[in-house]
């Protein structure tokens, strides 16, 4: 293997590997063959070895550092008592949120059904054809507005949900810590 | 070469040689393997890991048009490296007495 297949090789093994990470090695690897003076074509490996063995190395030392960087970021999350204690201690907050959107998705049926109402009764109870439609009208209104308020509640709905998952994970983290 | 290096001591080998004198990748491999019969690809990591332990420190220096990276052992090198020879007496005392034979 020459030079310069050996630097394509070992780039390519350790693409894995953070760039300013590749590139040190790259260039403690390109100076050591170009100390070594060897012939352009020359075969490197009784030199430096593979590109495995080389990659191996620096692997190695590049995944432990992650491990251990990884790990620390990742122990705080498996807190459940600090978790169950958030979650208690939130009660009220759960509360309220859940009665505000129960209130909204609430309304917004109540606008749709009363829309829905509309419409036949438009028809059936107001005299005039114009007048009829203008009510018509409102009616459809009024079951858009109501279904978009049922839409938006069911968002917001879901918005808390992932919001209390989060802040759960990472508090109880901190109450471990604290601990 | 009967015994085998192992980390801690190729790590105080590496501070040795380097408080004896600046040096860079090829020639620092070169020593080395005069004594002791490592891996051409050992070092690199060797290096690296002791240089983000603030144990190392490189800097460049142009040679023939291109720069070359010279290794140069810090003041937290040359402590670790007096606890390694202190470490490495107690060893080696320690293995003479058991082996036995002439005093060294």
């Amino acid at each position: 293997m020459t030079q310069a297949q050996f630097l394509r090789a070992l780039k390519h093994k350790l693409r894995g590997v953070p760039a300013s990470e590749r590139e040190e090695a790259l260039r403690y690897y390109r100076e050591y063959l170009q100390d070594a003076a060897l012939e352009p074509k020359a075969d490197v490996t009784p030199l430096v070895g593979t590109p495995q063995e080389c990659a191996r190395g620096i692997l190695a030392d590049s995944l432990i550092r992650q491990e251990r960087g990884a790990q620390k970021a990742a122990e705080p999350a498996r807190s459940d008592g600090g978790r169950v204690m958030l979650g208690v201690l939130m009660l009220p907050v759960w509360l309220i949120a859940f009665a505000v959107l129960l209130s909204l998705g609430v309304s917004g049926a109540g606008l749709a059904l009363g829309g829905a109402a509309a419409l036949p009764a438009a028809f059936l109870m107001v005299g005039e054809l114009g007048q009829a439609l203008v009510v018509a009208g409102y009616g459809l209104l009024l079951i858009s507005v109501g279904v978009l308020l049922i839409i938006g509640t069911a968002a917001l709905w879901r918005l808390c949900v992932r919001g209390a998952a989060a802040l759960l994970r990472r508090k109880g983290a901190k109450h471990e810590e604290e601990h | 070469m009967l015994y085998a290096l192992t980390a801690p001591l190729l790590d105080a080998c590496v501070l040795g040689v380097l408080a004896q004198g600046d040096s860079y990748g090829y020639a620092l491999t070169q020593q080395v393997r005069t004594v002791v019969d490592i891996s051409e690809s050992t070092l690199y990591p060797v290096l690296r890991r002791m240089q983000k332990a603030g144990q190392l420190e490189t800097y460049d220096r142009p040679y023939q048009g291109r720069n070359r990276r010279y290794y140069r052992i810090s003041p937290a090198g040359r402590a670790a490296l007096e606890l390694y020879r202190d470490a490495w007496r107690s060893y080696r005392a320690g293995i003479d007495e058991l082996l036995g034979g002439e005093e060294a």
